[in-house]
């Protein structure tokens, strides 16, 4: 078969990727015949969208911290280099969901129908892989080389090249590998109570790795700090850190920086991790497949099944769906963001505004989960819609589990601060404002079924419907302050802890009250 | 008692296009009611109305007495819908969906237990049964759909195509289920295009054409009717598409 015929087939496999990404990640809703059109025609324009972003992002990122460096030779390759560290999380990030969609495999069910042979599929599912990543791979390996060689000579550009083809395969394992982790462990079913564990760990894992990787542009700041208060220290240290060692390398070819040239040794266990990645990840896209990656469950099966309430049946559910979704693993991780988020609030000495304020993050980020729960049902809503149950019972089980959720954090809060500061009043605000988060959640929730007007065939993405969001949110934020107000009003008028406690205990009771009869009068059955 | 179905000028539209025509059809206790209609006559939209899932634009409906538009829950705890449209939760297991079903209906634990075994063994699912439903295929997927639909012994039965990509025993074992719910008190509405399937179990037929019941009664009624031999030619009649039909046929034996 000729080339021309591959890449004709691997085009509409590469549309139909993306199309299957868009359908995972972005809630594409109630599926509705005009709405799967809609995101159909925008599958081309979004993915070159996609595509000119992350190259004009490599761009950015490779020539401007590279042009603002001071001149020294050293500190060219520290920034060169964390320009490429950076744009291997950026590739990895942009292309994790094309990836992810790439390795399910339903893309190429109706090409092993077509007469292609074996090597022909493999050639096909090659280069649809090529065509998510041609753009910014061009710029990633070229633009790191043009300007390493107007800067520093040609001597430079073997060794930055290499650390940029380097960069590419490792941001190509990641994706593929953090996408098959996710099939792997997350999607396979095993009865076994290890098993299970596993599969929550690996979700709150994948959560973590997933959003974390757009935070990697801190460590910038931080390594340029480093570099230039310790200097000599850092050479050592920055021979062991992928791309810096071929940085050096780069400019000690050049004769304008030189350094011991045992400490271009690290660089040879990164070129054949190179090479194994590599081979590994041409071995996987080569034949995707989702039936190879999702296994069932092993043996004859006890038919038995768990009946519960409706409320624990809909939690359950949410639970499975969510641990299964890529798009929904992070709700497992937020429990740990907030706790990165908070502990710098809950530094040095707690005071009623501090403790407030790490109250504040639980209750809005326990609303905002409750949010990404109900858009789980509303990406596909049918199963629901088919059966008996309300509105007023699906938000409060939403509720519930997302409360459920805050509880360790705001556990931990009380325990940590008279751990270490002594026991006081104030340190069990945030228990207390569990309640609140649930009652947060309720309006929260209630504003967008109002908004959507209550129908569950109608779709609610927190995303595209800004202004539905948006409305919850303001809701959500008056209840949730109101709710804290009075503490803090009481203690800056040196209302003691215990009464200020009492008081929002109180207030927190009245806005779970408040939630209910809202909940009663805008989800009527 | 309130018949299980009644179903009067019933309007549905898509923007311009006319899904409904004032359809009227009523389905009595204990009958199989065979809705047929070429693709777009307007099934699908008809059942999903019946079941609360859809919103009409006028007419009346009454299932057990109960608006679906007004009642859509106890209308939903009353029916057991198999749509066209398979709606089942990809990423869970069929233990794990039945786990749901029987929770949210409310189901009492012994005799959703009980149910499900008998279904399970009955539809031959017992080695799917701990596998994602992502991974199974249209036919082992359709069966966790008619389990589902079959849980909470429902009174109704709403079937949109049931035996699309099922395999000759688990149609027959369907057929039998059908049978067995009616003999057991239960009413059964379905939408189907194997005629053969229709003529075999329906105690009535009605035929709709772009949006309008333009034929009803038993098969053997019908037959008299529009002097016809079989339901597939019924069918082709009262539709209009005999001349067609036969039209293309016949350029078909030219070309091939």
């Amino acid at each position: 078969m000729n080339v021309k015929r591959l890449l004709n087939i691997s085009r509409a496999a590469y549309r139909e990727v993306n199309f299957q990404a868009l359908l995972l990640y972005r809630h594409a809703g109630a599926y509705t015949e005009e709405k799967i059109r809609k995101l159909q025609r925008s599958v081309g324009w979004q993915n070159a969208l996609n595509k000119l972003i992350l190259s004009v992002m490599i761009i950015f990122i490779t020539i401007f911290p590279f042009a603002a460096a001071n001149g020294d030779p050293f500190v060219e390759s520290v920034t060169l280099g964390t320009s490429l560290l950076i744009s291997m999380f950026i590739m990895t990030l942009y292309n994790l969901p094309t990836v992810t969609s790439f390795l399910s495999g339903k893309a190429f069910k109706t090409l092993t129908v077509l007469p292609l042979s074996e090597k022909e599929l493999k050639a096909v599912s090659a280069l649809t892989f090529i065509r998510f990543i041609d753009a910014p791979s061009i710029f990633l390996l070229t633009v790191p080389m043009v300007a390493s060689g107007l800067r520093w000579g040609v001597e430079a550009v073997p060794a930055v090249f290499t650390a940029s083809l380097l960069t590419l395969v490792f941001s190509m394992a990641i994706s593929i590998h953090l996408s098959s982790l996710f099939y792997r462990f997350v999607f396979n079913v095993e009865r076994s109570f290890s098993k299970s564990i596993l599969r929550f760990l690996t979700v709150i894992l994948w959560g973590l790795a997933v959003t974390s990787l757009g935070w990697i542009g801190n460590i910038v700041g931080w390594i340029i700090g480093y570099v230039s208060s310790r200097a000599s220290a850092a050479h050592e240290m920055l021979s062991l850190i992928f791309p810096y060692q071929f940085m050096l390398i780069a400019v000690h070819s050049t004769g304008k920086f030189k350094v011991n040239i045992s400490l271009f040794l690290p660089s040879i266990p990164y070129i054949l991790l190179g090479l194994l990645a590599g081979f590994k990840a041409v071995s996987i896209i080569s034949k995707p497949s989702i039936g190879r990656l999702i296994r069932g469950g092993i043996g004859k099966p006890q038919l038995s099944i768990t009946v519960t309430n409706v409320a624990l049946g809909v939690i359950k559910k949410d639970f499975r769906v969510a641990s299964r979704s890529p798009s929904h693993a992070y709700i497992f991780a937020l429990p740990i963001y907030m706790f990165l988020v908070m502990l710098p609030i809950l530094s040095g000495t707690p005071s009623p505004l501090k403790i407030s304020a790490a109250t504040g993050i639980i209750i809005f980020s326990t609303a905002t989960n409750s949010l990404y729960l109900l858009s789980l049902d509303l990406m596909n809503p049918r199963p629901l819609a088919m059966l008996p149950i309300s509105w007023r019972k699906i938000v409060f089980s939403k509720a519930l589990f997302s409360t459920v959720s805050a509880i360790p954090i705001a556990a931990f809060i009380p325990l940590y601060l008279t751990y270490v500061h002594g026991l006081w009043a104030d340190n069990f605000v945030p228990l207390i404002g569990v309640s609140t988060c649930f009652a947060v959640s309720i309006v929260e929730m209630c504003v967008i079924i109002r908004l959507t007007k209550g129908k569950l065939v109608i779709s609610y993405n927190p995303f595209k419907d800004v202004v539905a969001t948006l409305a919850a949110s303001i809701a959500g934020l008056a209840v949730g302050f109101l709710t804290i107000l009075p503490y803090l009003l009481l203690r800056a008028v040196g209302v003691a802890g215990l009464s200020a406690l009492l008081l929002f205990t109180g207030v927190s009771i009245f806005s779970v009250i408040f939630s209910m009869i809202l909940l009663r009068i805008m989800c009527r059955d | 008692m309130p018949k299980p179905l009644i179903v009067e000028e019933l309007y549905k539209s898509y923007g311009n296009v006319r899904a409904l025509d004032g359809l009227t059809f009523t389905v009595d206790k204990g009958s199989i009611y065979g809705l047929l209609g070429p693709n777009g006559a307007g099934k699908t939209t008809t059942l999903n109305i019946i079941s609360g899932i859809l919103d009409r634009d006028g007419g009346k409906v009454q299932v057990y007495g109960f608006d679906p538009s007004i009642d859509g829950r106890k209308v939903k705890s009353l029916i057991g819908y198999v749509p066209e449209e398979q709606a089942l939760y990809e990423s869970l297991t069929p233990r794990e969906f039945f786990e749901f079903v029987a929770s949210v209906r409310g189901l009492d634990k012994d005799l959703a237990q009980r149910r499900v075994k008998l279904l399970v063994e009955a539809f031959d699912l017992q080695k799917y049964f701990d596998s994602p439903i992502i991974s199974l295929s249209m036919g082992t997927r359709q069966k966790v759909s008619i389990i589902s639909a079959l849980i909470h012994s429902p009174r109704l039965l709403v079937l949109d195509e049931p035996f699309v990509g099922l395999d000759a025993r688990t149609v027959a074992i369907m057929k039998g289920i059908i049978r067995e719910h009616v003999k057991n008190g239960g009413t059964v509405l379905f939408s189907t295009h194997i005629m053969e399937v229709a003529e075999k179990i329906c105690t009535k037929v009605g035929i709709i054409h772009k949006g309008r019941l333009v034929a009803e009664g038993s098969v053997e009624e019908l037959t008299g009717m529009v002097k016809a031999s079989d339901l597939e030619e019924i069918f082709l009649k009262v539709t209009g598409e005999e001349d067609e039909v036969s039209r293309i046929i016949a350029g078909l034996e030219e070309s091939l």
